[in-house]
């Protein structure tokens, strides 16, 4: 079932201020058609206000809005073929499952058989078809959800928002729908704009991620690069759960050899990344291990780094283990279940492979 | 728990009773002859249920009953179509000088309202619509359709502003937002602010005794104080004068007030 033709998204230089704050720094990216675009920050990063204004909810400052390489910041949101499915659905409480899903299209003046048609096939697709004559509040979380995602596919736009789409869902259904969506998405072909604030919606879910942070855009990527190429030490926190572990470090030469000091221990850079490293000319820098890039031993090993035990967080397939190094936490990933009492001394190496060093002065990515 | 809610029905049936005593006098009355009547006991049921009261409040007081319709029911059409319009304006536009707006709509409704009474006959007069329906529609609009505006608005604010949104992506403009979403959805807000602009358009005696100077034209306050006769005091006339004159709103309020009951409550519970 592919209604859509070729949709682009494109957004150029979007400034949006409210009163004194800019909650859209100068924002550019394309969203390819077919794609299932991901806009992710924490909170207050901006990446609501995008959306808004790519839906013509909101009216940018500055910058430009293109659908299909128009111009559309002059067009008024019923004219710009958009759908968009809000956090609470915004469902019309006085009117039937039936005559929500009916509502865009009557808009739009489409016969009435023709409307008939396109609810049934809807409701089909979306299994809701048993619901047609329940007001919203008879309807369960999970199903209010289907009905408000009906009513945005239901016109077939050239366009469709989400923000944060699961957010009201328990933790169960949200694992469930997130298939269920990407799934539905591909199946569709119809570009997808989705804001979350979840790290691992966007990496499940995602073609490509944009990742805001106040404001400004920090990376455009699909998962896997944003995953092992941050390009900086705010994507590189956000992205992956545990959060990746920072150290400060110095760069330090030494008979031939690159090392970075930590004042606690020392590490010998490869080659290539020893060669990274010296080109950029940086003398601070911040080191970033992932939790899962850190082996962990209970005996002694060369070049490995004595920690202690701060806590264990068994998770039954692996164990989370948070180390103390200079009475800072990390933590490592522990592949198997094991228990260690707190104060235990363990050993600790960085898989060199995958490490990534930062620009102390801006957190800007070196490796 | 239980002598709590026992109390709270002993509390509630005696207030009741208080409240319902005049009216239950007035309809006593109206039954009664007019011997009875001065017999002055007023708490006492009529022995006959006499009609002649009736039978002659409505020969005197007919004319004001259809009149008050005629003026009441455009007048609260217009009051709660003008005022809900400007109500959700200010519930939903947010800019410079909305509160200074919504201040000066507050004020103009909380001015005693006979303050208005000189500048209104005289504006009428000029307009030429002294003693004539439309004088007074105007007239009760303009009195009422702030108050519409007002308590309108505290309805549509507790509408959440994605459903608009919502509406106006799925291809529907303004008005057709207005009309087919936030309307639909504030029902009970809207429904209340009608039952109490009809009541209080129906029940205005200051504007319909100075508007208009013809029993064709006069509303059935007036009408009603009119009623109590030259010579004799016709308390069963005069009563069930008052029953007849108290119909309508009672009829509106028992067809509507499920949701008035849910208008008042609105915004009170979480849902």
């Amino acid at each position: 079932m592919r209604w859509w033709g070729m949709v682009e998204v494109e957004v150029r230089n979007l400034v949006k201020r409210f009163g004194k704050v800019v909650a859209v720094n100068h924002v550019s990216f394309k969203v390819r058609s077919g794609e299932f675009f991901f806009l992710l920050g924490p909170s207050g990063s901006g990446k609501t206000t995008v959306l808004r204004c790519i839906a013509g909810l909101e009216d940018p400052d500055e910058g430009d809005i293109l659908i299909d390489g128009v111009r559309v910041n002059d067009v008024h949101p019923s004219q710009r073929d958009i759908a968009m499915v809000f956090q609470n659905y915004a469902l019309y409480p006085h009117m039937t499952v039936y005559d929500n899903l009916a509502f865009p299209l009557k808009m739009r003046g489409l016969p009435k058989s023709e409307i008939e048609k396109r609810v049934r096939e809807l409701a089909e697709l979306l299994r809701i078809e048993e619901l047609l004559d329940r007001k919203p509040g008879q309807l369960s979380g999970g199903q209010q959800q289907r009905v408000a995602l009906g009513r945005a596919l239901v016109r077939r736009p050239k366009v469709f928002l989400m923000d944060e789409p699961l957010s009201n869902l328990d933790a169960k259904l949200r694992v469930y729908m997130r298939a269920e969506l990407k799934r539905m998405q591909k199946d569709l072909g119809i570009t997808t704009i989705y804001v979350t604030h979840d790290q691992v919606e966007a990496m499940t879910m995602a073609d490509r991620i944009a990742l805001l942070n106040k404001g400004v855009l920090q990376q455009v990527g699909t998962p896997s690069e944003v995953y092992h190429r941050p390009a900086n030490t705010f994507v590189a926190g956000f992205i992956g759960s545990p959060a990746m572990n920072f150290f400060d470090a110095s760069v330090v030469e030494e008979q031939g050899k690159v090392l970075l000091d930590t004042g606690n221990f020392r590490l010998e850079l490869p080659s290539d990344i020893a060669e990274l490293v010296l080109k950029s000319g940086e003398s601070e820098v911040i080191l970033g291990v992932r939790p899962e890039h850190i082996k962990v031993y209970m005996e002694k090993q060369p070049d490995a780094v004595p920690a202690r035990v701060f806590v264990v967080e068994p998770l039954g397939f692996e164990t989370i283990i948070d180390f103390k190094v200079d009475d800072k936490v990390y933590k490592a990933r522990y592949p198997k279940e094991v228990y260690i009492e707190p104060g235990t001394t363990i050993y600790i190496k960085f898989d060199m492979e995958n490490i990534h060093i930062f620009r102390k002065s801006d957190g800007k990515a070196i490796v | 728990m239980r002598w709590k809610i026992a109390l709270a029905y002993i509390i509630l049936t005696g207030l009741t009773l208080f409240w319902i005593l005049p009216y239950y006098v007035a309809v006593a009355t109206s039954f009664k002859t007019l011997k009875e009547v001065t017999e002055a006991k007023y708490l006492e049921p009529p022995t006959t249920l006499c009609i002649d009261a009736y039978i002659k409040a409505l020969r005197e007081e007919g004319r004001g009953l259809l009149n008050s319709l005629i003026v009441s029911l455009p007048a609260t059409f217009l009051s709660v179509l003008i005022g809900s319009l400007g109500g959700y304006f200010l519930a939903r536009f947010r800019f410079r000088g909305a509160q200074l707006i919504f201040f000066l709509v507050a004020v103009a409704t909380f001015i005693p309202y006979q303050i208005l009474l000189v500048p209104l006959v005289q504006v009428m007069g000029a307009l030429g619509l002294m003693n004539t329906y439309a004088g007074l529609i105007v007239t009760y609009t303009v009195l009422f359709a702030p108050w519409a505006a007002l308590i309108s608005s505290a309805f549509f604010m507790a509408i959440p502003k994605e459903l608009e949104e919502a509406a106006m992506l799925d291809g529907a403009g303004p008005l057709r937002t207005f009309f087919m979403i936030v309307l639909p959805v504030a029902a009970p807000g809207i429904v209340s602010t009608t039952i109490i602009v009809f009541t209080s358009v129906w029940n205005d005696f200051l504007f319909a005794l100075t508007l208009s100077m013809s029993p064709e034209i006069r509303p059935v306050q007036p009408t009603l104080a009119a009623l109590k006769g030259s010579f004799v005091a016709e308390w069963n006339t005069q009563m069930a004068g008052a029953v007849l004159a108290s119909l309508p709103p009672l009829v509106i309020f028992l067809l509507l007030g499920r949701y008035f009951i849910k208008g008042l409550l609105a915004g009170a519970l979480k849902t």
